[in-house]
């Protein structure tokens, strides 16, 4: 009796864990925050790494100095630190952005395929009858 | 339960396959960029240091051609790495899809997975470059041990790296998902 009982209260408890995994497994990512949190993550590694080649090898600039096929005014300096982070933010931005975007589509295309898949397996009882 | 399994089962793969695909785009087409500005900037000099991919990525040439190449490698690449590192548990860290109209971030999650990815890519590569060998393997990567001291070409340093990389990828999964958070936060008011 008690067993029944705890399974009855299981069940919709269950039930509502499973509709709220799903609503969050579609739930989407918001492009322009990821680009701003992915943007200003590789201004910051841009920075950093400038700052720490300045630090450890000062009269070497190779192989950071490559970035200026890149990212235009772009140099192992202080300022190319700071123009490097603007660089940064930019790339990181689209990254994030795009990242975002191609996630939510495909997301966006996977429920609307197991959408189409339930809904004809349904019918396909109901055809097997007429 | 069983309805539940086969529910997570599918998610799980739909989740992989999302990661997979956004990974692969973004490294495939950022590979293929990187490719293009080099081929339309030009000069004597053209792409003699992306060209070294061509150690890893056989058949990849900085050149028209090499950017589709690359282009296809980056994805087949980035799509394998995104489904082995895709998080398997949801990214958001809190159970709230009541009024909430975008995902939030776990920054464990995140910070794994980025930490993973960097490190296993450098893992990889360094070891690549040496089983290859020659006069001078690894000799352009090798200057990564300015920013990650102890890096070097053999074994021991691919360990040395993935450790490294592990370790700042964390880092930089964890500040990622802690902006996003707030900025979402913010944007939803």
């Amino acid at each position: 009796m008690l067993d029944r009982m705890t399974q009855a209260q299981q069940t919709p408890r269950a039930e509502q864990e499973l509709e709220e995994e799903l609503a969050l497994a579609f739930t989407p990512l918001h492009k322009r925050c990821l680009g701003v949190a992915v943007g200003v993550t590789l201004a910051l590694v841009v920075a950093l790494a400038t700052v720490l080649h300045l630090l450890r090898s000062p009269d070497e600039p190779f192989p950071l100095v490559l970035l200026s096929q890149y990212m235009p005014g772009y140099s192992v300096s202080p300022l190319g630190a700071l123009i490097g982070a603007g660089w940064g933010f930019f790339s990181g931005f689209v990254i994030g952005w795009f990242f975002a975007f191609a996630r939510n589509v495909v997301l966006a295309i996977a429920k609307v395929v197991l959408h189409a898949k339930a809904e004809l397996a349904e019918s396909r009882g109901f055809l097997d009858h007429i | 339960m069983a309805e539940q399994d086969v529910v997570h089962g599918t998610l799980s793969r739909i989740n992989a396959r999302a990661w997979g695909i956004a990974t692969g785009l973004i490294l495939g087409g950022g590979l293929c960029l990187a490719t293009i500005v080099l081929v339309v900037r030009g000069g004597p000099y053209m792409g003699q240091h992306l060209g070294r991919l061509t150690n890893v990525l056989p058949g990849y040439s900085v050149s028209w051609l090499g950017a589709f190449v690359g282009l296809v490698y980056g994805f087949v690449v980035g799509y394998g790495l995104g489904r082995l590192i895709g998080p398997r548990s949801p990214l958001s860290s809190t159970r709230e899809p009541s009024g909430t109209t975008h995902v939030r971030l776990n920054g464990k999650a995140w910070g794994l997975t980025l930490g993973a990815a960097c490190g296993l890519v450098l893992f990889a590569v360094t070891n690549l470059l040496d089983v290859k060998g020659g006069e001078h393997p690894g000799a352009f990567l090798s200057n990564l041990h300015v920013y990650l001291p102890g890096f070097r070409v053999d074994f021991v340093g691919s360990l040395i790296g993935f450790a490294y990389l592990l370790a700042l990828g964390f880092l930089a999964g964890e500040l990622i998902a802690a902006i996003y958070n707030r900025a979402v936060e913010r944007a939803e008011g």
